[in-house]
């Protein structure tokens, strides 16, 4: 990632510097959606990339929010991950992270590889 | 160092690292193989074995045969049949005489008997002997008793004394500025005199005379201004011999198509890496042109170097045999026009603008993918960015700071079978080659527009029926790394990716 947004995100977020770790992103999002139907999986993709593509990142996040607000152990590690990402990012920051969670979203998907 | 060893030294014939006075050398080198056919190995072996005879015998011979065969040559039709006598034929003319001034005086002899006319020998300025324009011998008025004095001046037989000679300044070499406009010691004339010359090399004078030899003639019939003389110059003596042979070569054999002498150089050096792996010579590399108008003012002088970093890639043979194809990009009035990969590279220029345009062609069915070309292409382009904004970060005293150019070859390597294979299932994408190239012409344009968030819609978009591909672990975690999470060369990836939607395997 490039060094000046790591350092704007810093800068919102407070003390501790963070680094957005992709992968770990990704892992946790899959975790999460694991046994979610495929279709349910597929429509939800198709909205969050609608609101990507128009940088809204409020509506993102309400979407992602309102399909993970269920007590399912599966969540934890995505929720976690949130807690520590979520912030009002810069749009290049946002789009990386967005699409991020969509890929983890769909390496769940019947036919490939379901388990990490 | 014995006085045997300096005799060695002073006899040997090398470039010296002075532009000016090499490619008097080059020039030397030519017209003997022009006169008496002596390639560089026979000429080097003639000048250790008797370099008396080679300077002060067959030289003056050869710089005086050879003007005159130039007219001949212009004017055909005048002359009449007399057929000039070649020394070439006369194995005899020298004597047996080992001393300089001997040799001299019997090759003037065979000079006056058989190529002097009305008490003159009639050199004359045409051709690329214009740069000498009335510079002492060549002036019409001078006759053969001044023009000998002026040849044993040059070759050191006499005392240089002739202003001329003495200070080296536009008169003698039109690259340098003329008297009046040396600027610093304005009484003293040019700073660089032929004495001090002639300490460092020997023979220098000689080589003054040469010099416009050492170049290629480039006729361009549609425009006259763009007639240039050219040579290939690099500080090794083989190499520039060997290059500006093969650019001869070419440029006589290719009298209709005239390409740009940048890349038939090009293709010359591309053939002569193979032979002689000089990467030093690479590097140092000129293109020296000129042109002379009517009052022999310097039209065009370029020079060309090559950056060590495309230098060091270049000497790697798989890189470069990708590189070393013409692509066409552009369709111009329904003609197709063709791109040499390697001239881009060369000119340090990015190489993905042109693949862009290639793909818009083959999307367009103008053109057939050049799949192995394009992908080196890219990933060359990608891996330089890299390469260079890390270089940007890092600090002068961090261990990577002399990273050479072998790991960055190595990295493009490793990227190549990575990349190709992981972008490669892209194609499973669709079974329609129709709905591939509906994909690859919406991606074509967001790319344009160099817009990653619309390229990655587009792409997650389509990806998105297709549940297998979604969930190929190689294929996103490519898509992770080398577009997502790449800030410098996502773009390149993103072609590659289209690439691949365009590759149809029967046209492989």
């Amino acid at each position: 990632m490039n060094e000046k947004n790591i350092y704007y995100w810093q800068k919102v977020v407070g003390d501790r510097p963070i680094d957005m770790n992709i992968q770990d992103i990704r892992g946790a999002v899959s975790e999460g959606f694991k046994s979610e139907s495929t279709n349910y999986k597929q429509k939800l993709v198709y909205n969050l990339l609608e609101t990507i593509r128009n940088n809204d990142q409020k509506e993102f996040f309400y979407i992602l929010l309102k399909a993970i607000n269920k007590p399912k152990k599966d969540y934890t590690l995505l929720l976690e991950q949130l807690n520590k990402s979520y912030d009002v990012m810069p749009e290049e920051v946002f789009t990386n992270f967005a699409y991020t969670v969509v890929i983890g979203i769909m390496a769940t998907y019947d036919g490939g590889e379901k388990n990490e | 160092m014995n006085s045997i060893d300096q005799e060695e030294i002073h006899d040997h014939i090398d470039f010296t690292g002075n532009w000016f006075m090499d490619i008097g050398i080059l020039g030397f080198i030519n017209l003997m193989e022009e006169v008496y056919g002596w390639n560089l190995e026979e000429l080097r072996n003639k000048i250790k074995n008797e370099p008396e005879k080679v300077y002060y015998g067959y030289f003056p011979l050869a710089y005086i045969y050879y003007n005159l065969m130039k007219q001949r040559e212009k004017n055909l039709k005048e002359t009449n049949n007399h057929e000039l006598p070649s020394p070439k034929d006369y194995h005899n003319i020298l004597g047996v005489s080992v001393d300089k001034k001997q040799i001299f005086e019997e090759s003037w002899k065979f000079i006056e008997k058989n190529y002097s006319k009305n008490g003159r020998i009639q050199l004359s300025s045409s051709n690329e002997f214009y740069y000498f324009h009335n510079f002492l011998f060549f002036q019409p008025k001078w006759k053969k008793e001044k023009q000998k004095s002026a040849f044993e001046e040059i070759l050191g037989l006499k005392n240089l004394e002739d202003d001329v000679l003495v200070h080296m300044d536009r008169t003698v070499s039109k690259f340098l500025p003329s008297k009046e406009e040396f600027p610093n010691i304005s009484y003293t004339g040019s700073l660089i005199t032929n004495h001090t010359l002639q300490n460092i090399v020997s023979h220098s004078t000689i080589f003054v005379l040469t010099f416009p030899l050492g170049f290629i003639y480039l006729m361009n019939e549609k425009d006259k201004e763009e007639n240039r003389r050219t040579m290939f110059y690099s500080s090794n003596m083989e190499f520039s011999y060997k290059i500006n042979k093969k650019i001869k070569q070419m440029v006589e054999r290719s009298t209709e198509k005239k390409e740009s002498i940048f890349t038939v150089a090009w293709e010359a050096i591309i053939d002569t890496l193979t032979e002689l792996k000089s990467q030093w010579a690479l590097e140092n590399m000129y293109l020296v042109s000129y042109n002379l108008e009517e009052n022999q003012k310097l039209i065009n002088v370029e020079y060309i170097g090559i950056p060590k970093l495309q230098a060091a890639i270049i000497m790697d043979d798989t890189i470069r045999e990708n590189l070393n194809k013409y692509i066409p990009y552009r369709k111009i009035e329904g003609k197709i026009k063709w791109k040499w990969l390697i001239q881009e590279f060369i000119k340090g220029n990015l190489l993905y603008p042109t693949i862009m345009n290639h793909l818009y062609l083959v999307l367009n069915k103008d053109a057939k993918l050049s799949y192995s070309s394009s992908l080196y292409s890219l990933l060359l382009d990608s891996k330089i960015l890299e390469f260079k904004s890390k270089k940007e970060k890092s600090q002068i005293f961090s261990p990577d700071y002399f990273d050479n150019f072998k790991s960055l070859i190595k990295n493009i390597k490793d990227e190549i079978s990575f990349t190709s294979f992981a972008s490669g299932l892209i194609n499973q994408i669709s079974e329609s080659a129709e709905t591939k190239n509906r994909i690859a012409r919406e991606l074509l344009g967001t790319l344009k527009s160099n817009n990653k968030n619309m390229f990655l819609n587009i792409l997650l978009k389509n990806l998105n029926e297709n549940k297998e591909l979604s969930s190929n672990r190689n294929f996103y975690n490519w898509i992770l790394e080398k577009i997502i999470s790449n800030e410098t060369s996502f773009e390149m990836y993103g072609l590659i990716l289209i690439m691949n939607l365009l590759r149809r395997e029967k046209n492989e």
